[in-house]
């Protein structure tokens, strides 16, 4: 049973019009909150991404500064000219846009991109201050850097996972491997968040912070992703809600104003940590944002999984269908009564 | 507690705009502190300029109690002016869930969950939680005491006369004697450490911590009354 659709042309005139809103991936009734639909990012909405924000990644990785707002403008003009992204898109905010990824749906991100977004955080490891690359005493930048290595090599498998034979096996063995990685990213993340006795904080710390949020969020993604490919729906429904719930809890335990001010009590005048600590309330507020985008990705992704159990369609096909379709940016997912006739853009 | 009994579980999205809520209040009443520090640093530079010599000297000596004559009547003006602003904050953020249709008892259950800021247990330790706190008092009533404050050797080392630039006052240069500068430098120096905890590990009181975890405190009691 088919699930993706283009997205009705009266519905994007709701979105147009402002009587409807996509709110992450949900398209809202904006009066009565009504859920009108889902929608799936397309490989067509991450190329046009990559014509734009991925050169944000590419470009030196300034990772807390990475989308100013004239990049934005140009995100929206490049999906302009998709025709319909421009008219979804117009509400959405970018923050997180290159290292994150926008949270529309299941992640379809081919190898290309996501090891784009993998070395641009990997990069910057390396331009990090050494005291800051050895997170506490748990791990050295040489199990960091294996550690990339190993999401690189599972990313890469997972890029062609859909169209293989041995799918089924294969995307399971990602899982895991995947699984595992998010383990490890999530304590080094915990370790990072949580200053201990610290006195003061470097600026590079938050950088830190902001890299291996980035990496996690990638890594989850992934692994929901590889349990669709591998029809384990129930399993995606529930990674991504627990997932979530982790992710919940990780922006609750994050204090950015006190981190801000361990970072402005580096400086040895006022006036210097007023600034200081400022720029660095500034930085956290944005991976506060990242943090909490990536809990409302991850709700919607269980509600994809569980709309995708409820009509009977497979995770491989939905998947592939969206990894391939280049003409449109996004796809609309229909979470009750289908469309008689698919409007076509 | 049977299941039926059970209060109503926030929703995920509602959960997300309480802590980004109280996210925002933290970096606010920083930002608030900060904006009020350039009168610390003036007053400080006024009372040590109109004291005696022999007063400045036995003040070198004992240092507590003039920094408490300075500290706490401006600590308290400066708490009185932030619970206005959070306490209209709170109002805003209770009025637009209501509104919203979240139910009181959803916002009160998710509440102990809210306040697990491990940084400022020690503040909220030091904070009662008391019912009807909103329409009762203020927060100068309770927050911060000087003598609260564990003070690091380092706090009174040499950050003070790049301090005292914040104010922008000449009234240091007047200051005639090298007893008066030390001890302004002193008196600057330990704001640092007071108001924003700067030289203490995370998670120990300082001025700053006592005013969010009022926010929290005030939050509680609006949630309680109403």
């Amino acid at each position: 049973m088919p699930l993706l659709y283009a997205i009705p042309a009266a519905l994007q005139a709701l979105v147009t019009s402002g009587q409807a809103q996509l709110v992450g991936a949900i398209i809202k009734d904006v009066s009565t909150g009504q859920i009108l639909g889902h929608v799936q990012q397309t490989r067509g909405f991450l190329q046009a991404m990559a014509q734009v924000g991925g050169t944000a990644a590419q470009g030196g990785f300034a990772p807390l500064g990475v989308i100013s707002a004239i990049q934005n403008e140009q995100i929206k003009s490049t999906l302009g000219q998709l025709q319909q992204g421009m008219a979804l898109m117009q509400n959405l905010q970018f923050v997180n846009l290159a290292l994150s990824g926008i949270g529309i749906g299941v992640s379809v991100a081919g190898f290309a991109m996501m090891n784009m977004r993998l070395n641009a955080i990997e990069r910057h490891i390396g331009a990090l201050r050494e005291d800051v690359r050895e997170i506490g005493k748990m791990i050295r930048e040489t199990e960091l850097r294996r550690l990339f290595g190993d999401i690189r090599s599972a990313l890469k498998d997972l890029d062609s996972v859909a169209t293989r034979n041995d799918h089924l096996a294969l995307a399971s063995s990602l899982q895991r491997q995947l699984s595992t990685h998010v383990s490890a990213l999530s304590d080094l993340l915990r370790e990072a968040m949580l200053p201990g006795k610290a006195a003061s904080l470097s600026m590079e710390h938050l950088d830190l912070i902001w890299t291996l949020s980035s990496a996690l969020r990638l890594c989850e993604d992934a692994e929901v992703r590889a349990l669709l490919v591998s029809e384990d729906l129930a399993h995606a429904r529930d990674y991504a809600s627990g997932y979530q719930v982790e992710n919940l809890e990780r922006l609750r335990d994050l204090n950015p104003d006190s981190l801000a001010r361990l970072v402005a009590a580096s400086a040895s005048d006022l006036t210097t940590s007023v600034a200081l600590r400022r720029e660095a309330a500034r930085n956290l507020d944005r991976i506060a944002d990242g943090i909490g985008g990536t809990v409302e990705s991850l709700g919607q992704q269980a509600a994809l999984a569980q709309m995708l159990i409820d009509g009977g369609v497979s995770g491989r096909e939905f998947v592939h269908a969206a990894s391939t379709e280049t003409d449109r940016p996004f796809l609309f997912v229909t979470p009750g009564a289908q469309p008689d006739t698919p409007a076509e853009t | 507690m049977t299941v039926s009994q059970l209060p109503p579980r926030l929703d995920t999205a509602t959960e997300l705009q309480l802590i980004r809520w109280k996210q925002a209040q933290f970096a606010r009443i920083s930002e608030q502190v900060e904006d009020a520090l350039p009168d610390l640093m003036a007053e400080i530079e006024r009372t040590v300029s109109e004291m005696s010599s022999l007063a400045a000297g036995k003040a070198q000596v004992r240092i507590d109690p003039v920094w408490k004559t300075i500290f706490e009547p401006w600590a308290h003006k400066l708490a009185t002016s932030v619970e206005v602003q959070f306490k209209q904050e709170v109002g805003e953020l209770t009025a637009a869930l209501t509104e919203k249709g979240t139910s009181k008892d959803a916002l009160r259950a998710a509440l102990p969950a809210l306040a697990t800021a491990g940084v400022l247990a020690a503040s909220l330790a030091a904070i009662p939680s008391v019912l009807g706190l909103a329409t009762v008092t203020t927060t100068s009533f309770f927050v911060f005491s000087s003598a609260s404050i564990s003070w690091p050797i380092l706090a009174a080392g040499g950050a003070g006369l790049a301090v005292a630039t914040l104010t922008g006052s000449r009234v240091i240069d007047r200051l005639a004697d090298r007893n008066r500068v030390h001890l302004v430098t002193r008196l600057q120096s330990r704001v640092r450490t007071a108001v924003f905890g700067y030289g203490l590990a995370a998670g120990e009181r300082s001025l700053v911590t006592d005013l969010q975890a009022a926010a929290l405190r005030t939050l509680e009691a609006q949630l309680e009354i109403t």
